[in-house]
Parts: C-alpha cells; structure tokens; sequence
C-alpha cells in the first residue's frame, strides 16, 4: 500500500499539466492482452462423488490467455464502453487406466475458448483530471466457451458421447490498471503522435465467471485473476 | 526425376584468388542421392547454374561422373555426362544467380559399376554393396580485370550418388506404450535410417499388420492404432535406408492395449451430467438445436 502510494505521488509530482494532453490525437477504443492462471470449478458440481479434474490435473490451473478489443462511446466522467474478448486456455494430464488409479502413457486435455461480450466502464476521471495515474474498472457481460477434451490426440469419446460443447454465462470482472505515461510523458506523447496510442496501461483484474447456468455441464465457471498490458488509442 | 548435384569452381585471377561455385541440382535440392537396384535403368536430369561472378567462360563446360574424386577433367575410367561449348554457355537461360541449363544421365551408367569379372561382377542390380560416384563439372573463365583466360579449374566432389543395397542395421524397440485401442512404440533408429516402421499381429495370428511409415529420429515413435483392448499383441520395428533397403526385423515385443481413461471419462463416472454436444451431427448444429429447445421450452411456460 505503501509503495502504491508512492508510485501516485511521484506520478502527479512528475507531471506539470494536466492528463488532457493538448492536442493530444481522438481516444474511443482500448485493447488488452492479458494472461493468468484459470482454474475451472469442474469438481464443483452437484452430484458429482469425485473430483475429475483434480484426479487428471492434479488440481492445478491452466494458463489463460485472451485478447480484449474496446469501443468507448461515453467519455464524460470515466469512460464507458462495449467490447469483444477472446482467448484460449488448455491444459494436459495423464489418462488413466480405467477402472484403476494408475495412469497410462496416454496423455488427455481440457481445451477451452471463452468468448466475451462485454459491458466496460473506466474510472478515468482522475487520471485525464489530476494526472493520478490509476484506473479502476469494472466489466460485465455474458460469456460463450466452446470446450473440447481430447484423449491421445483426438477428441474422446465415451460410451458413444464426444467429449465437445460450449458453455455460455455471465461474467464480473473488476480491475485496476496503472497508466505508464507518467514514466515518461515525452515518450508516451511521442507515442500518440506516431501510432495514435494515448495511454497504455499494465493492469490487474479478478474475474468472476459463471459458466454453468443449467447446472448439468461441464462447469468451466472461475474466479480467477488476468494481468496484462493495455492501449487506448 | 532429377537430381542435385553440386561442384565447385575454384577460380584463381592473376592477383586476387576468387572462388565460386558451379551448382548442379534437382528441385528438392539434395546434396545426395541414393538409388537401389531398381533404379538402374532410370533417367536423372540434373541443372546447373554457373554464377555470374565467374566471369565469362573461355573454354567449355565439362560433365563427367567418376567414381574417385573431382579433378580438373575427367580421367580414366570417368564418364563424360555433358558438354556444353563456350556458345552455349553464352545462350542457357539466364537465371538472377547466372546461367543455367541441365543433362541427363542413367544411373546404371555411372563408373562405379562393372559388368566385369575382375571387379567381381559389380554391376547394377547387385546386392549387399554401397558405392557412390561424384559427379563433377569444369570450366575455364576469363578474369575479369585481366581478361586472361585461366589455365586451371578445378571442381569439388561435393555432390554424390550413392548405389545403396545394404539394408540399414534392425531398429531396437525401446519401449510399447499401451494405450486405449493402441500402441505407441518407440524405436531407437539405426544409422541411416530414413523412415521406421512397425509390423503388429494378435498373438495367434500368421499375418502381420504394418504401420505407417514415421521419419526417422534419435529416437521414433510409431503409433499403432485400431487395436482391440486386451488382446495381446506381437511387435516388430524395421527400418528403411533412402535407397529404400529394409532392415532384419528387431526383435519382437508383446504389449496389450488398455481402455483409458481421459478427463470427460472421469467426469462421467464421477457422476457429470454433461453429455457433449454431439456424438453424430456437426457440434453448432447439435448445440444450437439444444439451444433452440432450451428457448422453445421457456417461451411455452
């Protein structure tokens, strides 16, 4: 806490003016790219007398990655806006020997696309204003996932099911993202003249998804974080 | 088919030595070519481009294949492929690396081969033997600051075609890896091996099945699929050189495939409920009609 309130006194120590860059190029869209650890909540659901993902996975997450894409229509005290998301996880184990706990030199995979429309508001108010170079933010919105699991390479198939589908749900995220331009106001200002970009940001969200809303599939529902690197341009 | 070849020029000027390359080659671009017994009556058309930065040719362009190494013409016993004069050099087809044109020639021509008692019937067809001619290729340029024509070329013997019938050494099964309705064997590959396979029979069985071919590797792994679980299987790996010699058999190995069991098999006998989204029709098709029914179902309440 400390060193966050450090980081905000040097940011608005550095900077003579204010965020509003004079003639600084138009700003209304922001794209992120993100990665973090997504443990889907697979054991989680009723009925269940075992916990399949643990037993393949050992419980461990599965690395996620996704590309965010933002059109901001409201830019009067934060900024509002709809976007697009996609992104792709997978994770490998080891299939079993059915009917025993003894693992086979055959490998199996939970393969997962989450597809997000999404609701987006940016608390930039006190960046653009007063050069605090912090954003929190908050997103909702409703999910699609196709999912597959494979077994030796190819699609599993039990007693005649594949192992396919997609789930859809809602998901919240919220999140706050450091604005780099305070680093160096120069380069940042630089960087808006030559590629249009105004700001970029690193941030850090919490997602909280639910991606089982009939209660009989696959759940691939999360609360997980996602760290990344944004531009608004 | 065609072949690569490659030679090399050697071209000393008067005061600055400069060196330079003759290529002779095929489209895959193979520094080598191996060819069996089959082979022998077959045509090979091979292209050469001689570079620009050699300068104007003053003196023919000589082919020839030998079964010892390059010099400066052919010698004794050598086979003269190809020569192009000096005007033809001149009218080949200019290509952005130089000149270029191409010959052709038969393999069971070539001097590595004797129909000969006194080379104990070496001939082309013959079995159990590996030899390998060079093919060279030869020309005199001008200097281009002097434009004195050169009194030597010399050529590499960088390119070779190999007579190849000595099957490759029996690859050695490593390890069987059983798995559900298959086999995943590994095999260490024998020096020279091109491509591994591997021979499979249920135990009881007179005829074996064949794998596919897989290229080979340190180490290869060949899959056997559409096995039955739990009968037991014999297995035999082989390998193939690149004049297509099959190795002896390696020694045979029994495993049994094994049903196994992935996540979504572990979700359903753990109690999951979800069945997929398709087990016959396409996955949006058989997904969306299960969302249409959903939507349907709630519209009807």
């Amino acid at each position: 806490m400390m060193q966050l309130a450090v980081v905000v006194a040097m940011a608005v120590s550095a900077s003579s003016v204010t965020g509003e860059v004079h003639g600084a190029s138009s700003r209304d869209m922001a794209l992120e790219f993100k990665l973090g650890p997504f443990t889907p909540l697979i054991d989680r659901a009723s009925g269940l007398n075992g916990q399949p993902y643990n037993d393949t996975f050992g419980g461990g997450p599965l690395l996620l990655g996704e590309l965010e894409l933002e059109r901001q229509f409201f830019q009067r005290f934060g900024s509002l806006g709809i976007g697009v998301s996609a992104g792709y996880g997978e994770k490998f184990g080891k299939a079993r020997i059915a009917g025993t706990n003894t693992y086979a030199d055959e490998s199996t995979g939970l393969h997962f696309v989450p597809m997000k429309a999404l609701l987006v508001y940016r608390w930039d108010y006190a960046a653009v204003k007063w050069s605090i170079p912090l954003v929190p933010y908050l997103k909702g919105g409703a999910v699609f996932a196709p999912w597959w699991v494979t077994k030796g390479g190819e699609i599993e198939v039990v007693d005649g099911l594949r192992a396919q589908g997609f789930n859809v749900g809602i998901v919240f995220t919220g999140g706050l993202a450091l604005q780099l331009d305070f680093l160096d106001r120069r380069l940042a200002r630089d960087f808006d003249t030559s590629a249009g970009v105004n700001h970029t940001y690193l941030f850090a969200e919490w997602s909280l998804q639910e991606l089982n809303l009939t209660g009989r599939q696959l759940d691939l529902s999360s609360r997980h974080w996602m760290f990344g690197l944004a531009f608004e341009f | 088919m065609a072949v690569v070849l490659v030679g090399a020029v050697a071209w000393a000027q008067t005061t600055t030595p400069v060196v330079t390359q003759l290529t002779i080659r095929a489209p895959n671009n193979a520094a080598s070519y191996s060819f069996g017994p089959n082979d022998c009556a077959r045509v090979l058309t091979a292209t050469w481009i001689l570079p620009t930065l050699i300068g104007s040719a003053c003196s023919d362009l000589k082919f020839w294949a030998t079964a010892g190494s390059c010099g400066e013409s052919a010698g004794t016993g050598d086979v003269a492929l190809k020569t192009v004069s000096q005007a033809e050099i001149l009218t080949s087809a200019v290509v952005t690396s130089g000149r270029t044109g191409n010959f052709t020639f038969t393999l069971g021509a070539l001097p590595i081969f004797s129909a000969s008692e006194a080379d104990a019937g070496v001939a082309c067809g013959s079995d159990g033997i590996e030899r390998t001619a060079v093919i060279c290729g030869a020309v005199k340029t001008q200097s281009p600051t002097t434009l004195v024509c050169n009194t030597s070329a010399s050529t590499s013997d960088s390119l070779s075609v190999v007579y190849d019938t000595k099957p490759p050494s029996a690859p050695v099964v490593e390890a069987v890896a059983p798995q559900d309705s298959a086999l995943t064997v590994t095999l260490s590959a024998p020096t020279g091996a091109v491509t591994l396979y591997a021979e499979y029979r249920a135990q009881g069985e007179e005829a074996f099945g064949r794998s596919a071919e897989v290229s080979s590797s340190s180490t290869t792994q060949v899959k056997i699929a559409n096995l039955v679980n739990d009968v037991t299987y014999e297995i035999r790996g082989f390998a193939l050189d690149a004049a297509g010699n099959v190795s002896a058999p390696s020694e045979v190995v029994t495993a049994v495939p094994v049903k196994t069991c992935g996540l979504f098999c572990t979700y359903r006998e753990d109690g999951g409920q979800d069945q997929g989204c398709s087990s016959s029709g396409g996955l949006l098709l058989s997904c969306g009609a299960m969302l249409a029914a959903l939507w349907l179902k709630r519209v009807k309440r």
